[in-house]
């Protein structure tokens, strides 16, 4: 007797999945999808004090044209990769509001880690492109999956610029100047203020997640300053570092990066290395370990799956000639990272006020 | 040199073995065999001890980057089984966005009512209430329709290998090994592996928690089958019954317990895992975490957190179906009214399916959820203001951690990693021999030395040392905790909740507490570890206290032993099975938490491993190769404090 119970409850599970499928799985599902990007907007509504009205009816607005243009049969469906940092959050969006502004279809993001992003794109069945890929890290990408035509194209400068540098509280240098440059780390005394239980009797040279291009210990081991380099495993980590320094107004050392929505909250202050030059270039190349000066600005570059110019000619035009300046990448991050909106709703705010901008990337019909 | 693990081992049996030249013999014999080794080998490894581990991983990655479009191994197996993933999970999540959350919720409490009685049937309605109420409904639905479609799967491919295994116990010692593999080898360390092979999305995550979630279904179902007693099946056999029937109506009914706390232990580890999908496009609860993750906004990690518990609590405790008295009151009902139950049921369930979509309750109502995240983001400001340093007397929780870092953790990695490998080979395969017999000594000697051809070595005694000194930290606390809780219901009842949410809360969600309170490094890690490994500590240290006869406890007091006499004399000898089993877990739990405490700074193997996830275009053969070492470190702990868990008998058959 008992074991049968289990089969009634599959053969339940399994009618009411079909009554489900069949009475109308594809109405419901869009119907649902609707239903949360309805509820994203109006969660943004909430959140956001200013120009509430003005954003929810943007991107009320928004809706109606992609039912219309998903009705009409020729839309287009881009999917882009969306990579955990508000930048990458932001072009996306824009991207997204572009597009299903001027009509040419409906583009959906998938969250996923950077080193995720790459096979998914050169596959191409979930994921069409990711819009900003930082290069230091992604060098051995480039020549696997771009060079050797594994089913990636560059899809050329999105326009920021990054800089990865050493980054100390400002206050540090505000007490001791001589820590603006890394000449001032030489002294062991000064160095010694970065001390922590896990440098020993160094300071303390903080890197974040492994994942991070990173030259550090040849730059500490070949301009010879006493630092102990130390990884904390996460950006996470990384953060919660800073904010404890900040607490505690106790001296740290980091590797870090521009743009970075944290700078907006923490005063952080670059320290100088040498400067970035062909000898470096060299030895970075050929990895040889003499690595001795300040990273290299990374100019963000977009990446596409092979297929998408060909599947969605006319959204492709518009990811391709899609740029922004660092500035208004940042305005718009400011809006999600400051006023606490959507990256959606930033992004349909900046777009109903930049149409001269984005109304070049649009093809003539 | 393993100081902290001779305490527990020392016998007061072995002290009085006298020299004895017989019962040296074997003694002799491994060791100049080993010292033929260690000289074969050199120190450190010389470089032909590698076995490419990591080489091998890299090509097999860039092997599938450069075929991944063409070949047929792809278009013919991988594909096909990534559509059927991706699909299985969206008609799941479709049906149940279709159900609305009125519907879910009666549907929900409906089962539970049936299965498990009314006070489960309440409590998983409220549970799914919270999780509406802290506006994370749709997300649910993701993680939830993962979920099912993985615990599915694990049980379809799980509980047939453990009929399999219960009757064949060949071919359960032939599984072994690879059961131990996958669940203890990070996931982290084959998670990219599965987004080459099956794109990103749902269907990678599902493979994951499949692999991670199986060994339970395994283990428990053939346990269960073996545990029916051979009389039965010689009873069924000789009515003529065929093996077919003897499965279907004797073993598989008498083992079906097991079975059930086998499902209940796929579904917790699944939830283990489900995190692990915000970075390869798994979205739902793991995307939440994530987002918190990444903005250090603790409040939205928790939120995401406490709905992952409480859907753990659901499935666990509909599966695990408690009150029995539930189903035998129901079993006893003639099946007309049973008829009519079920019926009533239907027809409830689809009154609020209607009602639910004449509501569009696809997502539950915005205005009724709220959301505590502020008030826990002030609390760990709080904590990153006050309880790390400034507290008097003590200093805090960094002052602490400073301590850890310099006087215990750094000296002990300096001991592990600057000692000779042969060294330290050669005393743990002793203290290995003489606590534990000479099998055992063997698994870890060829452990170790495994290790040294991964070429991980300094690595994995950094984590080694780590992961001895959070044992000993979460056995000081475990031990009184479960003493106390085997000998007071009220105090077992009042930490119950605080173990299960230990155990099933993402440590992702205290990622940031930790390291606001103990700053980036080894002891962050440590502490998650403890946090997480604590819980089936005490729990089996006071199952084992239970489970000691009450006459003895009477005896004790009758001769005027005080209840501290009968505490130490009586209670504790006689759990020291349970307690060593107890500590045997949390060693476990500890070295699966070595990743984590790679993501706050630790070092060593969690490093490697975070590494060949996070930049796994270079380092995803290092992280494999940590990930083995991972899960060789596990099988030596595991093997040797099994064997002080058993009578005596087992060391003594040695000699």
């Amino acid at each position: 007797m008992k074991h049968h119970r289990g089969w009634r409850g599959l053969t339940a599970l399994a009618t009411l999945a079909l009554f489900a499928t069949a009475c109308g799985s594809s109405k419901s599902s869009s119907e649902s999808q609707t239903a949360t990007t309805a509820a994203e907007s109006s969660a943004t509504a909430g959140g956001a004090s200013t120009a509430t009205d003005a954003v929810t009816a943007v991107t009320e607005a928004a809706v109606p044209v992609t039912a219309a243009s998903s009705g009409s049969g020729g839309a287009e469906e881009v999917r882009l990769a969306v990579n955990p940092w508000t930048g990458s959050a932001v072009n996306a969006a824009v991207a997204k509001a572009v597009i299903e502004k001027a009509g040419l279809g409906t583009v959906s993001v998938v969250e996923l880690d950077e080193n995720a992003s790459w096979p998914a794109i050169a596959s191409g069945d979930k994921v069409d492109g990711n819009l900003e890929v930082w290069p230091s890290g992604h060098a051995a990408d480039y020549d696997q999956y771009i060079k050797a035509n594994k089913g990636v194209v560059d899809g050329g400068l999105l326009g920021p610029e990054a800089k990865i540098g050493w980054y100390v509280p400002q206050f540090v240098i505000d007490e001791h100047p001589a820590l603006k440059t890394w000449a001032g780390f030489e002294d062991p005394a000064n160095a010694s203020l970065f001390k922590t239980a896990e440098s020993g009797d160094k300071g303390q040279f903080l890197m974040g997640d492994p994942s991070y291009v990173t030259y550090d210990e040849q730059i500490i081991a070949n301009l010879k300053l006493p630092l102990k380099y130390v990884v904390a495993g996460s950006e996470t980590s990384l953060i919660t570092a800073i904010q404890n320094a900040e607490a505690d107004h106790k001296p740290l050392l980091l590797q870090f990066w521009k743009p970075h929505w944290l700078q907006s909250r923490v005063k952080l202050a670059e320290v100088k290395l040498p400067d970035f030059t062909d000898a470096c270039k060299a030895s970075a190349a050929a990895a040889d370990g003499k690595y001795a000066c300040d990273y290299p600005i990374d100019k963000l570059y977009k990446v596409f799956n092979d297929k998408l110019a060909t599947k969605a000619p006319k959204s492709f035009a518009v990811l391709q000639a899609l740029t922004l300046t660092t500035d208004q990448q940042s305005e718009i991050a400011a809006m999600i990272d400051g006023d606490g909106m959507t990256a959606d709703a930033a992004a349909a705010k900046w777009v109903a006020a930049n149409e001269s901008v984005w109304k070049a990337w649009v093809p003539a019909a | 040199m393993a100081a902290p693990a001779i305490p527990i081992a020392s016998r007061p049996g072995e002290s009085r073995s006298t020299i004895n030249l017989r019962r040296l013999g074997p003694g002799l014999g491994a060791a100049a065999v080993f010292v033929v080794i260690a000289i074969v080998l050199g120190k450190p490894f010389h470089s032909w001890w590698d076995f490419h581990v990591a080489q091998t991983v890299t090509d097999i990655r860039n092997w599938i980057v450069d075929h991944r479009d063409a070949h047929w191994l792809f278009k013919g197996v991988f594909n096909p089984i990534t559509r059927v993933l991706d699909n299985l999970v969206h008609w799941t999540e479709n049906v149940l966005r279709f159900l609305s959350w009125p519907g879910i919720i009666v549907a929900i409490a409906a089962l539970a009512l049936r299965v498990a009685g009314r006070r489960v049937a309440a409590l998983c309605a409220v549970c799914l209430i919270v999780i509406g109420v802290l506006g994370l409904w749709a997300e649910a639905i993701v993680t939830m329709s993962q979920m099912i479609v993985a615990v599915s799967i694990a049980l379809l491919i799980g509980i047939p290998i453990g009929i399999l295994s219960g009757r064949h116990p060949r071919f359960e010692s032939a599984i072994r090994g690879l059961l131990d593999v996958a669940q203890v080898m990070p996931a982290f360390c084959y998670l990219l592996l599965a987004v080459l092979l099956f794109d990103v999305g749902a269907p990678p995550l599902v493979v994951a928690t499949v692999i991670f979630a199986l060994a339970p279904a395994v283990r428990l179902t053939s346990l269960g089958i073996r545990s029916v007693s051979s009389q039965m099946v010689e009873v069924g056999h000789a009515h003529g019954s065929t093996e077919r029937q003897v499965l279907g109506k004797v073993q598989w009914p008498l083992a079906r317990p097991a079975i059930v706390v086998g499902t209940s232990q796929v579904i917790m580890m699944a939830f283990g895992v489900v995190v692990l999908g915000a970075g390869i496009g798994g979205a739902g609860l793991a995307g939440k975490v994530q987002k918190g993750l990444d903005k250090i906004n603790v409040g939205v990690a928790l939120d995401a957190g406490i709905a992952i518990v409480l859907l753990a609590v659901i499935l666990d405790r509909i599966s695990a179906g408690r009150a029995t008295e539930a189903r035998r009151a129901f079993a006893r009902r003639d099946t007309e009214v049973k008829r009519r139950e079920l019926l009533t049921g239907l027809a409830v369930v689809g009154v609020a399916v209607i009602a639910g979509r004449l509501i569009h309750g696809d997502v539950f109502p915005k205005a009724w959820t709220y959301s505590v995240q502020n008030s826990v983001n002030d609390f760990v400001k709080w904590l990153q203001r006050n309880v790390r340093n400034g507290v008097p007397v003590v200093g805090g929780t960094e002052a602490f951690s400073d301590f850890f870092v310099r006087d215990l953790i750094e000296p002990m990695r300096r001991l592990f990693v600057e000692t000779p490998w042969f060294i330290i080979t050669g005393l743990l395969g002793v203290l290995a021999w003489r606590t534990a017999g000479r099998k055992v000594a063997l698994v870890t000697v060829l452990a170790l030395l495994a290790i040294g051809g991964l070429r991980l070595w300094n690595d994995s005694m950094d984590t080694l040392s780590q992961v001895i000194l959070a044992v000993v930290l979460a056995v000081v606390i475990a031990l009184p905790l479960g003493i106390w809780s085997g000998r007071s219901d009220r105090f077992e009842k009042a930490i119950r909740p605080f173990l299960d949410a230990a155990q099933v809360m993402p440590a992702f969600v205290y990622l940031v507490p930790v390291v606001a309170l103990f700053n980036v490094g080894r002891v962050p890690g440590m502490v998650a570890s403890v946090v997480y490994a604590i819980p089936p500590g005490i729990r089996l240290i006071s199952l084992g206290l239970r489970q000691v006869p009450p006459q003895m406890i009477e005896v004790a007091s009758a001769s005027g032993c005080t209840n501290r006499q009968t505490l130490r004399k009586v209670q504790i000898p006689l759990a020291s099975r349970a307690i060593m089993l107890g500590i045997n877990q949390v060693i476990l739990m500890t070295l699966s938490m070595v990743v984590i405490a790679g993501l706050v700074g630790s070092g060593g193997l969690g490093l490697k491993a975070v590494e060949g996830y996070r930049k796994a275009n270079q380092k995803i053969g290092s992280g494999f190769a940590a990930g083995i070492c991972i899960v060789l470190l596990a099988i030596m702990l595991d093997r040797v404090t099994q064997a002080w868990g058993q009578p005596r008998r087992s060391t003594q058959s040695t000699h």
